[in-house]
């Protein structure tokens, strides 16, 4: 029942096997093991550790508690190496971008703007973000002082869950 | 025994219906010698286009007699919205159909084997997931 569909699966197969294979191979040095994966400590430690180096906006406070639980649902779970790192990223973006979106003067919307420019010096950026999403984000930011669409349609997409657990703190 | 990566860096177009413009990208990685212990990726995945996210692995975990194992997949949305369901797949080369997501859900992928199998198993996969 899969073979129609799986002649589409297999387009890319033959061309991308090599490099899959050479990933694979990159990937199985054995040294890289323990040290790519965290404890949800340890995942809170990178995060803190991040955030000390991230101005938020007004009016914005870090998270009190992380959501890096050691198990979820029952099951034992390990964090990627720098999870933490990203998600501070991430959230000191979405400060403010979030900032921009709900500015009441031009002044605060352009001191917002100034901040969610620099987004690519981000950990979440660099390294957080699959890449074949990238171009959304350049997209975005290269067309932010023109045309800001873009923009309030990638910080819609990037910051839901973040503006609805502030909001769900703030109430 | 306990690396685990999950890579996706190859974009190639592959989908179910030329409606949806889901794009098929390379995963691969390995898990835990223990089944059912979980990793869960740092990088945030963004849908393109309202479907279901659906998954094709050429390579799933084995046994030391090289016997399949399987993978158990299950999305992370943020805190806010916590962790899918669990998919179980234990098949190669078919290509399994699991969450709908609508255009621009934020996402991580978490993953883990089946089974415990310590000795001389191998614990890699590889395969597509198409978003």
């Amino acid at each position: 029942m899969h073979s129609t569909e799986n002649r589409f699966w297999r387009i890319g197969l033959a061309g991308t096997a090599l490099l899959a294979l050479m990933t694979v191979a990159a990937c199985a040095s054995s040294g890289q093991a323990a040290a790519n994966w965290l404890s949800g400590t340890q995942a809170s430690a990178e995060y803190r550790d991040e955030a000390r180096g991230l101005t938020l906006a007004p009016g914005w406070d870090w998270p009190a508690d992380l959501d890096y639980p050691d198990k979820v649902d029952g099951d034992d779970i390990a964090y990627e190496k720098n999870t933490g790192r990203i998600d501070a990223g991430l959230y000191w973006y979405c400060s403010w971008a979030l900032t921009y979106v709900e500015a009441d003067t031009d002044a605060d919307r352009t001191t917002a703007l100034r901040q969610v420019l620099r987004l690519r010096e981000t950990k979440y950026y660099q390294i957080g973000v699959a890449t074949d999403n990238i171009p959304m984000f350049d997209a975005a930011l290269d067309s932010a002082g023109d045309d800001d669409t873009k923009l309030r349609r990638l910080i819609g997409i990037t910051c839901s869950d973040i503006k609805e657990s502030k909001s769900n703190d703030d109430s | 025994m306990a690396m685990a990566v999950v890579t996706g860096a190859v974009v190639m177009l592959a989908g179910p219906s030329p409606a949806h413009a889901s794009e098929s990208h390379t995963i691969d990685g390995s898990t835990y010698s223990t089944g059912g212990k979980f990793y869960l990726s740092a990088t945030w995945r963004y849908k393109d286009g309202a479907s279901n996210v659906r998954l094709l692995f050429t390579r799933l975990p084995r046994y030391s007699s090289g016997a399949v194992d399987g993978l158990r997949w299950r999305f992370y949305f943020g805190s806010s919205d916590g962790y899918s369901s669990k998919y179980l797949i234990d098949d190669e080369d078919s290509s399994v159909s699991t969450k709908y997501m609508s255009d621009g859900t934020a996402f991580k992928n978490s993953f883990a084997r089946v089974t415990t199998c310590k000795d001389d198993c191998s614990h890699y996969f590889a395969g597509y997931e198409a978003y």
